[in-house]
Parts: C-alpha cells; sequence; structure tokens
C-alpha cells in the first residue's frame, strides 16, 4: 500500500522554481532519509507535502486519497473537509521544535486530539503518558518546554506529532538546532520508532544516521532527486557524479 | 486633618465619576482595539485602509479635541439638544474610541511579532484558525504586550481628568471647583494624591498578573 505518493512535484517562489519534477512513494513502514546540501530544496519539499506551502504543479496523494492534483497544467486542490481528513495522515517534527511555550508538556502533547478533535481525556491522556515514557520523558509531563533542554523539547515534539496517530512522520533536520551532545538521544528515540515500524521521512545532514536507520536515501541538488536508493548503493556505490562529490565533501 | 476629610467627602462623588470613566473605557476599549487590530490586519484593502486612517486620527489629535467632536457633533450636525446626560456618553464614547485605537497598535505589534512556528505547529497539527487565535497566539501575546497595556492604563488613570472639558463632572473639576469655593489649593493637592494612589494600585495589580504568567518564557 503507497502511504504517500508524490508525482511531479515543483515549487517556484516568485517566479524561481526552487524544486522540480520530484517523484517518490513511500509504502507502509518505509524510512526515507533525504540529504542533499544548503538550498537544494528539501525543506520545501516537506512543506509542501505538508501544506504549509501550496505547490505550482504535480500531484500528492495520502493512502490514495489526493490531496493536490495538477492535469493539464491545472493545479486542484482537494475540498476543505477532505483536507481536514487528509491531514490526519501525516505529522511534522520542526528544526526548532515549535512546541507551545505556554503550556505544559502534557498539554501540548492534548491540546489537538483533545481540545480540537474531542477525544476522550482520560484515554488520550494514558497514551500521551505512554508516549512520553518511550521518549524517556514521563517525569517531565508538567514541566514547560523552557525548563527543559533542547533535545528534551524535540522528544516531546516527537510525542505531540504522534500523538495525532499519524500513518507518516515528517522530520525537517530534526537535530540541527541542538548542541552536538544532545542530538544522539534524539537520533535514538526516531530509531526507536523504526523498530516499531513507524513510516517517516527524515531531511537531516547526518549521514550516519541516515544510513543505519534509513532503507532508502533521496539525494537532492538544486531542486531535482539527483540520486535515489539503497544506503547501500548510494553510499558504497553512488551514480552521479554530484552525489559522489557531495558525499565525497561530508564524509569526509 | 477634619478639613482634609471633609474635601475627601466631597471629592467622593468625583472620584466615583473618574473610576466609573476609567472602568467602562477599559471595558470598552480592550475588546474594540482588538476588532480595530483585526481590521489594521486584514485582507482587505478597503478595511485596512479605514482602520489606518482612523487609528492615525485618534493618536494624531489631542483627545480633547476628540471629546468636543464627540460631544458637539450630534449638535452641530443633527442639531440634537446637548443635555447634561449625554457629557457621561459622550465622555465614554470619545475615551473608548481613542484608546481602542492605542490598543489596537499594540494588539497588532503582538500579534506580528508572534513567530510563524506557532502558526504552522498549530496548522499541521490540525486545530482551526480560532482555535489557533485563542488558545495559542492570544495567550502569548498578552504576555508579550502586557508591559505596553500598563502604559495605557496608567495614562489613562490621568488622561480621565479631561472630561472637565465638556464640563462633566469628574474628580479634578469637582477639585478645582472646591479649591475656589474654599480659596485653599489642598483639594486639588487630595485630587493628585488621589491620582497617585489609583495608579499605585493598577502598577500593583498589573505586576501581579505579570508574575502570574511569568511561568514560562517566550524566545
Ligand atoms: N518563502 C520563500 N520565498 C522565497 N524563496 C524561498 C522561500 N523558501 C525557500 N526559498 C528558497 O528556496 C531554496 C530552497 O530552500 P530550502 O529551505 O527548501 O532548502 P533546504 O534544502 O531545506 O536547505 P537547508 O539545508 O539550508 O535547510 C533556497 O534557495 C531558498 O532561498
Ligand atoms: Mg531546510
Amino acid at each position: 500500500m503507497k502511504l504517500v505518493e508524490i508525482k511531479n512535484l515543483s515549487k517556484s517562489f516568485d517566479g524561481v522554481e526552487v524544486i522540480r519534477d520530484i517523484s517518490f512513494d513511500v509504502e507502509q513502514g518505509d524510512v526515507v532519509a533525504i540529504i542533499g546540501s544548503s538550498g537544494s530544496g528539501k525543506t520545501t519539499l516537506l512543506r509542501c507535502a505538508t501544506m504549509l506551502e501550496r505547490v505550482s504543479g504535480g500531484s500528492i496523494y495520502y493512502h490514495g486519497d489526493c490531496m493536490v492534483e495538477t492535469i493539464n497544467g491545472k493545479i486542484q486542490y482537494a475540498s476543505r473537509d477532505n483536507l481536514k481528513k487528509i491531514r490526519r495522515h501525516y505529522g511534522l517534527v520542526f528544526q526548532n521544535f515549535n512546541l507551545f511555550p505556554h503550556m505544559s508538556v502534557l498539554n501540548n502533547i492534548l491540546e489537538a486530539p483533545v481540545k480540537a478533535f474531542r477525544q476522550p481525556k482520560e484515554e488520550t491522556r494514558e497514551m500521551a503518558m505512554k508516549l512520553l515514557a518511550q521518549m524517556g520523558l514521563e517525569d517531565r509531563a508538567d514541566a514547560y518546554p523552557c525548563q527543559l533542554s533542547g533535545g528534551q523539547q524535540q522528544r516531546v515534539a516527537i510525542a505531540r506529532a504522534l500523538a495525532m496517530q499519524p500513518d507518516v512522520l515528517y522530520f525537517d533536520e530534526p537535530t540541527s538546532a541542538l548542541d552536538p551532545e544532545l542530538t544522539g538521544e534524539v537520533l535514538k528515540s526516531i530509531k526507536d520508532l523504526k523498530q516499531q515500524g513507524r513510516t517517516m521521512i527524515i531531511v537531516t545532514h547526518e549521514m550516519e544516521f541516515a544510513r543505519n536507520v534509513a532503507d532508502r536515501i533521496i539525494y537532492m541538488a538544486n531542486g531535482v532527486i539527483e540520486e535515489m536508493g539503497t544506503p547501500e548503493q548510494i553510499f558504497n556505490n553512488p551514480q552521479s557524479e554530484k552525489t559522489k562529490s557531495f558525499l565525497g565533501r561530508t564524509l569526509y | 486633618m477634619e478639613t482634609f476629610f471633609a474635601i475627601t467627602v466631597q471629592l467622593s462623588k468625583g472620584m466615583s465619576t473618574s473610576l466609573q470613566i476609567f472602568a467602562l473605557t477599559l471595558l470598552f476599549s480592550i475588546p474594540l482595539g482588538l476588532f480595530v487590530a483585526f481590521g489594521r490586519m486584514s485582507k482587505h484593502g478597503l478595511l485596512r485602509g479605514i482602520t489606518k486612517v482612523y487609528i492615525s486620527i485618534m493618536r494624531g489629535t489631542p483627545l480633547m479635541l476628540q471629546l468636543y467632536a464627540v460631544y458637539f457633533g450630534p449638535f452641530i450636525l443633527f442639531g440634537l439638544p446637548l443635555t447634561i446626560q449625554y457629557r457621561a456618553t459622550a465622555t465614554i464614547i470619545a475615551f473608548s474610541i481613542n484608546y481602542a485605537a492605542y490598543f489596537a497598535e499594540i494588539y497588532r505589534g503582538g500579534i506580528e511579532s508572534m513567530p510563524s512556528g506557532q502558526y504552522e505547529a498549530a496548522e499541521v497539527l490540525g486545530l482551526g484558525k480560532v482555535h489557533t487565535f485563542v488558545r495559542i497566539i492570544l495567550p502569548q501575546v498578552i504576555k508579550r504586550i502586557l508591559p505596553s497595556i500598563t502604559n495605557e492604563i496608567i495614562t489613562l488613570v490621568k488622561d480621565t481628568s479631561l472630561a472637565y472639558a465638556i464640563a462633566y463632572t469628574e474628580m479634578f473639576t469637582l477639585a478645582k471647583q472646591i479649591s475656589s469655593a474654599r480659596g485653599s489649593l489642598v483639594p486639588v493637592f487630595v485630587a493628585g494624591l488621589f491620582y497617585y494612589i489609583f495608579n499605585f494600585v493598577v502598577a500593583f495589580i498589573m505586576e501581579r498578573v505579570e508574575k502570574r504568567l511569568s511561568y514560562y518564557e517566550i524566545k
């Protein structure tokens, strides 16, 4: 079953094409790592896929449901109601966490499911506590974000995204805003999620991590997918010259 | 000492009038300012233009002049009678629309200073626009703008004395009347003391509110 299907996606800002002709599928349980140098369009791709940005062309499907489709150059988004449903298929973890600073850790997690989607409070609370335990933060449920380290905040952000029970979780450089000694704990949490069979699409500059955790690597350069394959293929036997020089620059 | 009490008793009616102007102005201008701020940030150019002009007039002309305009306007334009009761109403209207303009700019500053990440996090979680504003944005905006709001409120306490311009007998008007009747400056001094104590209480309350909201930090 294809969880995510992206076809010929493109995005321009003020006439400048930033990504173009991006196509790939993600199956249930896949972990995809997106790598590439700064400005290659990785964030833009995630923002289009999560509707934070409107596409300039191409189609996106979740579970076969159309989010946006481009037919004969005409871009057509699904109806409001359908988009609302489709939004529940994915979650996004930001580079700088974006926790709600005025809410406790637990309330950050409960706000959407309980206050917006009217899920039963007690059950959701139990689920939230389980997610926090998974992230090693069960004793910080009543803390406020400003009382946590960056690594802890990012793990809360992951728990918050998971509480919406998305089918696929996007990460945009989840460790880039962290001190080096804190990246490990977040990467470990993401590895644990892979063990549970979560479907994830992760933009990262951590090559070692991408190699270990991903089933598939997408290398982006200048707004296009330059090369895509298993970690073996990309890291040990890259085909494109650009991939080779990028890996040469980042790995050694 | 006795005269001091006698004067205070005499002034007490004026005090309650001043308090009334103060309370009613806040009651109307604080929510009204929010709507003005929305207008000022609206997508519709016309609405944005109208609120912009409104704010610039309110901030660019003396409040006393605005009091005159509200008080004499209906008389000059429609020949409506100038009644004593209308003085109170005119005062509240003039103060409310004036302060709404100032509050609107403070709200706008606070809302525009919110990082876009807060909106985006809410959007991806599926929170609606109203939910996002009321539960995520507004509480943080309130914390950010509280010091500026406190400044406005303290100015308002002192501004209430401007109602004398249309002979609405608040505290200060009364103090001057008693002063000339007694041939003494004590009543005016007592009035000054009253404003000072009033503002002292306002500052104290606002400090408490700020403390209340200090359980978290905004980056
Ligand atoms: N809102 C925007 N308006 C105009 N240009 C934009 C906008 N967002 C991104 N861009 C441009 O699009 C290009 C790709 O940006 P993007 O943030 O997607 O890159 P990235 O691969 O995520 O880079 P990084 O590794 O630095 O995060 C950049 O040249 C950037 O300047
Ligand atoms: Mg980026």
